[in-house]
């Protein structure tokens, strides 16, 4: 994940999804959790959805994001 | 009126032929017996009688002589000369070309020969057919019968062999009505021939009537009985078309279609558009949990731990969250989304059956509306009444024809009952006269008895009955006489007999009217074939006899073989004035037209 790796793809590494997410949230406050994975896919490929709960996670650790089960969306949190 | 000479343009064809005042023959003897190619018919004996009647004026048909063979006789120009009953003469001129042109001279003297005179030496020059006949009458100066042409009568003063088969009903009558010879047959006998003619007339009427009712009645489906029927039919019609057009009278589309309008796009239109949009959201909603659904991401609690761990190496200082917070947002992402994902689903699937009722319920009432407004209630529901009220406007127009056609016809029928009426009355007169007889039908009948009487010694009669359709029917026959019983034989069938009941007729007939101006001749073709020698002889002086006491002019054509014998079988030859033609078969030379056979 994190820790790079001999045979690490790096286009689907966790901190180029990531990377990727951070974009997209920058760009839309409220995201529905279908349209982030479908974005990131859109962007990355199918393969992309693996790491995309890890790259979710990373940024909830790091405060950056939250889940609003009601709305099914991702919130970004700007501080 | 008698016949006085027959002559032509071209006497060395056709000979004239002087008659006498009396008795005459027209004779053709056989003066080669014994040469069997030769006969001595095909003479011309009967073709002079048809000679006559043709300058006495009768109709060319094609099938006279003269018409059949037109190119033989065209330039013939043919002239009568008659004895007038006031004692004149008159000469008719008659062409074959020009055969509906005739001429007239009236003069003093007989046996005149006028085929050279100038066409302004006629009394009369070229006068038309019709008009040629007029004047003839005129001459003539008839007093009996005179309300018909001589025309009328002269078929049985000229009587050829077609005449014998009916004393009363000549050859030209066969073809024809009764009512063409018996008034005028009727009136020769006395009778009132208007009466014989208004039965005739009657008849005739309610023949038109009933003809003309029939006519109606194939195009009427109603008895008479069902007048009063159609009458109420009519009625009931009629209250039906008052109460059609003050429907259509009432009807108001304007309204009516307005308030469909109205409801159809402020209710229904606005409520199917709003359950329209709310199921698009419904559907969209669905397909969308569907496809979360699918993009199924399981909860990994090894791969969340080595997530966190890695953070923390890596971005220790940037770490905000909890292991345990890290654990609960996963949960919330992978476990519990999918569950409330689903029971989400249920419910929008029960929202979107819900939904798909009601639109459905929409989409009818709105269809029904439609329809209301196209078809059904105002549209369709006029053009219906306007198709009812035409029909009904027709069915009137032909329930009232057929009133009509009945009231026809039971105007025709009272019509038909007063004919019938008239009819009964007239066909009492008729019986009642005939019964009464009159002093001429009484004088020509006992003549005519004593006739027959005098030349075949049988009874014959002469009477007038009424046949069973109340027509007066002219009879003469043969009678047996036992005690008290007269019954008919059948003696008259043989074409002998039938011949000189006609003669008796005849002759009765001008002893009658020997005395007015009426005709005075009468012509019998052959009358003499056949019949009985020594009845030849009887005959033949009863009836030179009549000529001399009643002033008859008689013309016979016979052959040698004709001629009467006495009792010892000894041919009886006629005097040499008598014959006032002789034919033989010698030839062209002896023929009436010296010319070969045709």
């Amino acid at each position: 994940m994190l820790i790079p790796q001999k045979h690490m793809n790096l286009e689907l590494s966790t901190i180029r999804v990531t990377s990727v997410l951070i974009e997209l949230f920058k760009k839309n406050k409220i995201v529905s959790y279908d349209f982030t994975l479908k974005y990131l896919e859109s962007i990355l490929g199918r393969k992309a959805r693996y790491v995309f709960i890890d790259s979710l996670n990373i940024l909830f650790l790091m405060g950056k994001v939250e889940y609003d089960i009601k709305k099914d969306s991702i919130i970004y949190i700007e501080k | 009126m008698k016949l006085s000479r027959i002559y032509s343009n071209k006497e060395e064809i056709f000979n004239s032929i002087q008659f006498n005042d009396g008795f005459n023959v027209v004779f053709a003897e056989i003066k080669h017996p014994k040469d069997k190619t030769k006969d001595s018919h095909n003479l011309g004996k009967s073709l002079l009688i048809e000679l006559i009647d043709f300058m006495l004026l009768k109709k060319t048909l094609t099938s006279h002589f003269l018409k059949k063979h037109y190119d033989l006789f065209r330039e013939f120009e043919f002239f009568l000369e008659i004895k007038l009953n006031n004692g004149k003469y008159l000469t008719i001129k008659r062409s074959v070309e020009r055969s509906s042109k005739i001429s007239f001279k009236l003069h003093d003297d007989k046996y005149q020969n006028f085929s050279n005179l100038n066409d302004s030496e006629w009394s009369i020059n070229n006068e038309p057919f019709l008009k040629a006949i007029e004047k003839l009458d005129l001459y003539l100066g008839f007093d009996v019968c005179s309300e018909w042409s001589f025309r009328k009568g002269i078929g049985y003063f000229l009587r050829t062999q077609k005449d014998y088969q009916d004393v009363f009903q000549i050859s030209k009558f066969q073809s024809g009505e009764h009512k063409e010879w018996k008034p005028y047959l009727g009136r020769l006998l006395g009778f009132n021939d208007k009466l014989i003619s208004e039965k005739y007339e009657l008849e005739k009427d309610k023949e038109k009537l009933e003809n003309f009712k029939k006519g109606i009645e194939e195009k009427l489906y109603n008895k008479r009985e069902d007048y009063d029927k159609l009458q109420s039919l009519i009625k009931f019609k009629e209250s039906e078309i008052k109460e059609i057009s003050s429907k259509i009278d009432k009807f108001d589309f304007h309204e009516r279609e307005v308030s469909i309008n109205t409801n159809l796009v402020e209710k229904v239109e606005k409520e199917i558009s709003e359950f329209n949009n709310q199921l698009y959201n419904i559907k969209y909603d669905i397909e969308k949990i569907n496809d979360s659904l699918d993009r199924k991401i399981n909860f990994d609690l090894e791969r969340i731990k080595k997530t966190f761990e890695e953070v923390e190496i890596s971005f220790n200082e940037k770490i905000i969250k909890e292991y345990e917070d890290l654990l609960e947002f996963n949960k919330q992402i992978l476990t519990q989304r999918q569950k409330d994902l689903k029971k989400r689903l249920n419910e929008l699937n029960l929202e979107k059956e819900s939904v798909l009722t009601k639109l459905k319920n929409l989409n009818m009432i709105r269809e029904k509306n439609l329809e209301t407004l196209r078809k059904k209630d105002s549209f369709d529901k006029f053009k219906e009444y306007q198709k009812e009220l035409s029909k009904t406007e027709g069915e009137i127009q032909g329930f009232k024809n057929q009133l009509e056609n009945l009231n026809k016809v039971i105007a025709i029928e009272n019509e038909i009952e007063q004919k019938e009426k008239e009819l009964e009355t007239v066909e009492k007169q008729i019986e009642r006269c005939i019964n009464q007889g009159t002093e001429i039908a009484e004088r020509v009948k006992e003549r005519f008895t004593k006739i027959i009487k005098s030349v075949l010694f049988k009874q014959a009669l002469l009477h007038l009955r009424i046949n069973g359709e109340g027509n007066v029917e002219f009879v003469a026959d043969f009678y047996k006489i036992s005690g008290e019983k007269i019954e008919p034989t059948s003696e008259s069938e043989g074409f002998t007999h039938k011949k000189l009941l006609c003669a008796a007729f005849d002759l009765a007939i001008l002893i009658e009217y020997s005395n007015n101006s009426y005709f005075r001749f009468v012509y019998h073709d052959g009358i003499l074939e056949a019949v009985d020698p020594r009845k030849k002889i009887i005959y033949l002086d009863l009836v030179k006899e009549y000529c001399k006491t009643y002033n008859i002019q008689y013309i016979l054509t016979a052959i040698d073989s004709d001629l009467p014998r006495d009792e010892n079988d000894n041919l009886i030859y006629f005097n040499e004035s008598e014959i006032i033609c002789k034919l033989s078969d010698e030839g062209n030379n002896g023929r009436l037209f010296k010319m070969d056979l045709f």
